[in-house]
């Protein structure tokens, strides 16, 4: 069956699934949480180890869920978009964005449920997304040639290495169990900070 | 008015169950649509229309704007805007459950508020900038990247979290 | 330490091994990691768009100059492929070149040849209507370095079994091009018109596929060496 999208429902579906999903991506995030900036930083001074837990848990849920349906043959995971690794400029970017999250205490993503439960701060965030990607936008003839170097495709991870796909899985959520139980002893021995 | 502020606006979910309930919308999601979530792409296709409504020139000479106009395409129709638009309604509906919707600016006691928008502007547009490069944030890259276990995604989650763990000790005085 | 949350942690460790010890469907995300197939192409493949976009310019094009370059200099990069049946490969071809009939140009042992991105490819039939056809398809799935021969090979043979002889005002590029086409044709094994008309000559013409293409006479100055040309078909042979 696969993404149904393409195929199987129309296109004109796109933009209503895009609404009910961000629906429900907006409600589990403010729930648990990650609409407050302090919560989110919490994890890079080792008070809240929230996002680490949501994210890797989300990203092992999924990924082992996809998985399971590639293996029944209910969707092809080839055919589902990856991030195309431009390895330089996505370390730049990272390092950049990573900056920006501990100076503001949110991303894009969270922002915007902040920006839902009326958090001013939330909101000076999203309009500096735009005067940063303004900013890129003008400058981008000083960037293009590195925006495009460095491309190794569409490649996933187990194909670059050269491992199973499925015991690759397995190492990640054995690093993502070992990380939780890591962060929960850290936790108890750091001062806890009210917010 | 009733005082909007309730007791239980500080009770968030198990982070775990809030990861897997994550997990899930994210398969249906990929299954739907084909593609993950993200959010800085809606930001990058406000600018693109804003600029091309101002100077539509413009917007032609410049190969960053002019990408994404290709095949005719509008950049404000762009599957992210909707779906970032669902996300404040989500976001919303989340919050008047548990009494945390209220306009107010959220910083640490040591700092003023002011110091706050200030860095959270800052913030931004450091973000902004670096999820130009990285095609993506720690939604649309990071995550969704790795749950079809894409390569870039991996990177974009390493650098994301290490750049921040590393610039984590010059800021702390915003938040600790 | 709480009693679910060690259950928790186990779950998603045990699904996985459990992933990885169930049988190898044709399929699954590994056994395509293995095969390589085209079925997921339609996805990852140039989109239409992009396909209009490229087709527009005519980089694709490589000209016969070019190609001869490559022929004489046998660039080891470049894979050449004649897209026509195997009964006018035999009689004929491009020295190096493989034969792949275009009808068969999606099998899977066909496109294994275009999976390696080592190579430029050139493909080539009488005409350019075949070779571009092909181009399109293949780009569709998303192959790369691809390039289509312009004139196909009724230029090439125009051009280096009979090159066009400059007039007596033209600049002296057109003369070095002049000489340098010979030395391509004779180092070819083609028969000169200036020596001798054998039968092969006029087959040579008339099997040929019309396309409406006239053959197109270049400026000297693109594509044409201006190193001194005689040298350069004796180190050809040298190579050989």
């Amino acid at each position: 069956m696969g993404p149904l999208i393409p195929e199987i429902l129309s296109d004109q579906w796109n933009n209503i699934i895009a609404i009910i999903t961000g629906m429900a991506f907006g409600f589990v995030l403010e729930s648990s949480g990650f609409s407050s900036s302090r919560k989110l930083v919490g994890v890079f001074y080792g008070y809240d180890f929230a996002v680490l837990r949501v994210f890797f848990t989300a990203a092992i849920t999924a990924s082992i869920g996809l998985l399971f349906m590639d293996y029944f043959g209910w969707i092809d995971m080839a055919a589902l978009d990856g991030l195309p690794a431009r390895v330089w400029p996505i370390v730049v970017g990272g390092l950049i964005m990573g900056m920006g999250f501990v100076t503001g205490g949110f991303c894009p993503g969270t922002c915007i449920t902040a920006i839902g439960i009326g958090k001013l701060d939330g909101y000076v965030f999203f309009g500096g997304i735009i005067l940063g990607v303004f900013v890129f936008s003008e400058m981008f003839p000083l960037f293009e040639n590195f925006y495009n170097s460095s491309n190794l495709g569409d490649v996933t991870v187990p194909e670059y290495f050269n491992i199973n796909p499925y015991w690759f899985t397995v190492g990640i959520s054995i690093i993502a169990i070992i990380a939780f139980y890591a962060t929960m002893l850290i936790r108890k021995r750091i001062k806890s900070v009210e917010y | 008015m009733m005082d909007i502020k309730s007791d239980k606006q500080h009770i968030y979910w198990n982070p775990y169950l809030g990861g897997f309930l994550l997990g899930l919308i994210l398969i249906i999601t990929f299954f739907f649509t084909g593609r993950g979530l993200g959010a800085s792409g809606a930001a990058k296709a406000i600018v693109t229309q804003t600029v091309h409504t101002v100077a539509p020139t413009h917007t032609e000479n410049n190969a960053y704007y002019a990408d994404q106009f290709l095949g005719g395409k509008v950049p404000i129709n762009n599957w992210l805007v909707f779906e970032v638009i669902g996300v404040v309604a989500g976001a919303f509906i989340s919050g008047s459950l548990s009494g945390r919707v209220f306009f107010r600016v959220q910083h640490s006691p040591k700092i003023t508020p002011r110091k706050r928008l200030w860095f959270a502007l800052l913030g931004g547009a450091l973000f902004g900038f670096g999820a130009q490069f990285a095609k993506g944030c720690t939604s649309g890259a990071a995550l969704s990247g790795m749950t079809v276990l894409s390569l870039g995604g991996y990177i974009a989650m390493l650098s994301i979290f290490g750049g921040a763990f590393l610039f984590a000790y010059f800021f702390r005085k915003l938040w600790l | 330490m709480k009693k679910r949350y060690i259950f928790l942690a186990i779950v998603p460790i045990v699904l996985s091994i459990v992933l990885s010890f169930l049988p190898d469907k044709s399929n699954s995300i590994d056994a395509k990691r293995n095969q390589k197939s085209l079925k997921s192409a339609k996805y990852t493949g140039v989109t239409p768009n992009n396909l209009l976009l490229e087709s527009v310019n005519d980089n694709r094009f490589i000209q016969p100059d070019e190609l001869a370059k490559v022929i004489i200099g046998q660039d080891p990069s470049y894979l050449l492929v004649d897209l026509r049946d195997a009964v006018q490969y035999e009689k004929f071809t491009l020295p190096g070149a493989i034969n792949i009939p275009y009808e068969k140009i999606l099998t899977e042992e066909n496109q294994a040849v275009f999976d390696s991105e080592a190579y430029n490819v050139v493909l080539f039939s009488n005409g350019t209507i075949v070779p571009d056809q092909v181009w399109m398809i293949l780009r569709r799935a998303g192959i790369k370095n691809l390039k289509v021969l312009n004139g196909g090979l009724n230029q090439f043979y125009q051009l280096y079994l009979n090159p066009p002889k400059p007039l007596e005002t033209d600049p002296k590029e057109a003369f070095e091009n002049y000489s340098y086409r010979k030395a391509v044709g004779a180092h070819l094994g083609l028969p000169n018109p200036d020596e001798f008309i054998p039968k092969g000559g006029e087959n040579l013409k008339s099997n040929t596929i019309a396309t409406g293409l006239k053959p197109v006479v270049k400026p000297a100055v693109k594509a044409a060496p201006k190193v001194v040309v005689p040298k350069k078909a004796e180190g050809g042979d040298e190579g050989c």
